[in-house]
């Protein structure tokens, strides 16, 4: 497997605040790459450090398994299709003529690449349309469109579906699975929404306060976390105490205001608890079963990095 | 370069393409009304645009200042100066394209507003060769040397990265210095000097005194020290 970008110990302090702090992530050919984290923890920055936009505090980025530096980044720049943070376009023209201006600068030769990005966006239509015009979903598909334009091995999204209404970043979800499969293309996406990401990504990395504090393949990250069961019932401190007797369950129990946790894979055990707590007087008004999600594991792993 | 038409097809449909017709257009038609509205003493239409040469240079440097703060802060403002460091063409080439441009503009804004001036002048007075060559030279001396403070114009536009704030930093500079140029120590702000050296060119008598060597090389050196500043703001990287 060959490494598409890689950055070691890689810094970015602004002042007196970090905002990357000794990341390093890898990202390999062929994977569709979640970089997830909240408002200001970093995405962004670290978008720019990759595309020579900044230049680091410390550490160092590796792309196409090449150290970067300022003088060798251009080599790289046209195997790489980039947008960050909003689509920008020069608003008095056409979208075909943002994209023609991005094609020369790209020394892109070939004219027809213009339509074939258009068309993997579905904007072929309105490519005449002045930007000005564009909703702010066809201005996000018209900055993909220009970050395929060249026809670069690998593509960088910063959050792609920001500002965009459910409709519209289902649509944005689709473009890029379908990016990612058919034209084979290594994708590098990043956002704060973890549901969106979570259908399309084989890996993930979470970021958080400039620190990554989690990467690996999806299913790694999530198996490691098992399913829990989530119990509301009048009489918490009971309801524990009756399960401690009966030794149905002897692990960590987390108590909340008005609710319980069990961490188990056990299916069973759920049905065995709410005959067990019923049968002991006590009023179960919810007993459910969470199932893992991304969602979840990234505000685990959140809280215990403020910790 | 094929990058200064690529800067040019960026501003065609914008409001620049209005802003430099208007000033191009503004000082004939004023030079006209001067002639129409003018006593009969004053009527020699040379003498008119000799006097109030001003009005020119002013338009001239009001739009080149209009349209060097557009090409630079929009790239900011419109957020497109990000796809345009990512594209593997060097931070130099982009600003030198831009300063082509300015080039290009000002020169052919000269040139086109002098030339009807002249043309008026053939058909409403009497010219000879001796007053062609005064407007040659004041045309090319006023754009070549309004082209030596674009860096000047430039490099404040890279600092504010913000259209209207750069205006007014640039116009107010402009407006509360003009009234120097009539005095002996206006060398202080290079910015009149080209004002100045246009003027000269025009004028028969009650010529300003110039030292021309002296204006020269101090434009040159403002020329120099500010697309030194521009470049290493332009190339930097936070
Ligand atoms: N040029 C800058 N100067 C100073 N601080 C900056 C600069 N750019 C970013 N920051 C700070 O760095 C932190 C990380 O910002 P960044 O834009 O990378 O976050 P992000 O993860 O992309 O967030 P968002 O989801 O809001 O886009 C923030 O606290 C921000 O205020
Ligand atoms: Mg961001």
């Amino acid at each position: 497997m060959s490494i598409l970008v890689q950055t070691n110990q890689l810094v970015k302090q602004f002042k007196d605040h970090k905002a990357v702090d000794s990341v390093n992530l890898k990202v390999e050919k062929g994977d569709v790459y979640g970089f997830i984290g909240q408002n200001g923890a970093g995405k962004t920055t670290t978008i720019r450090l990759l595309l020579g936009l900044l230049s680091p505090t410390s550490g160092g980025v590796e792309l196409f398994g090449d150290k970067i530096f300022n003088t060798n980044i251009h080599k790289y720049l046209p195997r790489i299709g980039a947008m960050i943070e909003t689509p920008g376009f020069y608003l008095n023209l056409s979208g075909a003529e943002n994209l023609d201006i991005h094609r020369l600068m790209m020394k892109v030769k070939d004219k027809d690449s213009i339509q074939r990005a258009m068309k993997i966006v579905h904007l072929e239509d309105v490519g005449k349309k002045k930007v000005k015009e564009y909703s702010m979903g066809m201005k996000q598909r018209l900055g993909i469109a220009r970050a395929l334009l060249h026809n670069p091995e690998l593509l960088i999204l910063d959050e792609p579906t920001n500002g965009l209404d459910p409709r519209g970043i289902i649509e944005i979800r689709d473009l890029i699975i379908d990016i990612a499969k058919k034209h084979g293309k290594t994708v590098l996406i990043s956002s704060h929404i973890l549901d969106e990401v979570e259908r399309m990504v084989n890996k993930i990395g979470i970021i958080n306060k400039g620190k990554l504090l989690a990467e690996g393949h999806k299913e790694e990250l999530i198996g490691g976390h098992g399913k829990s069961l989530v119990y509301k019932v009048d009489n918490i401190d009971k309801a524990v105490e009756i399960i401690r007797d009966n030794h149905l369950f002897d692990g960590e129990i987390k108590v909340e205001e008005n609710s319980f946790f069990i961490f188990t894979d056990n299916d069973t055990l759920n049905s065995k608890i709410t005959k067990l707590l019923v049968e002991n007087q006590i009023n179960v008004y919810e007993s459910k079963i969470i199932s893992p999600s991304l969602e979840n594991y990234f505000l685990e792993l959140v809280e215990k990095g403020e910790v | 370069m094929k990058y200064i038409t690529l800067e040019l097809r960026k501003i065609k449909k914008t409001s620049m393409s209005y802003i430099i017709f208007l000033f191009a257009t503004l000082p004939i038609l004023l030079m006209l009304l001067l002639h129409i509205t003018s006593d009969e003493i004053n009527k020699e239409f040379y003498t008119i645009i000799a006097n109030y040469s001003v009005i020119i240079t002013m338009c001239l440097f009001t739009v080149s200042i209009i349209l060097a703060n557009y090409i630079i802060t929009r790239e900011y403002q419109e957020s497109t100066i990000i796809y345009l460091f990512i594209a593997p063409v060097s931070r130099k080439k982009i600003l030198a394209s831009k300063f082509g441009l300015l080039f290009l503009i000002l020169f052919t804004l000269s040139i086109f507003t002098y030339g009807c001036i002249f043309l008026l002048n053939v058909m409403l007075g009497e010219v000879n060769s001796d007053i062609f060559a005064r407007y040659v030279a004041a045309c090319l001396s006023g754009a070549f040397l309004f082209f030596l403070l674009m860096p000047l114009i430039v490099a404040i536009a890279l600092w504010r990265k913000n259209f209207i704030s750069s205006m007014l930093i640039s116009l107010v500079m402009l407006i509360f210095t003009s009234p120097f140029m009539f005095t002996q120590n206006f060398y202080a702000f290079p910015h009149l000097i080209p004002m100045a050296v246009s003027n000269n060119m025009l004028m028969t008598d009650n010529k300003l005194d110039i030292n021309y060597p002296l204006a020269f090389l101090i434009l040159a050196l403002v020329g120099c020290l500010f697309t030194f500043v521009s470049v290493r703001l332009f190339e930097k990287k936070e």
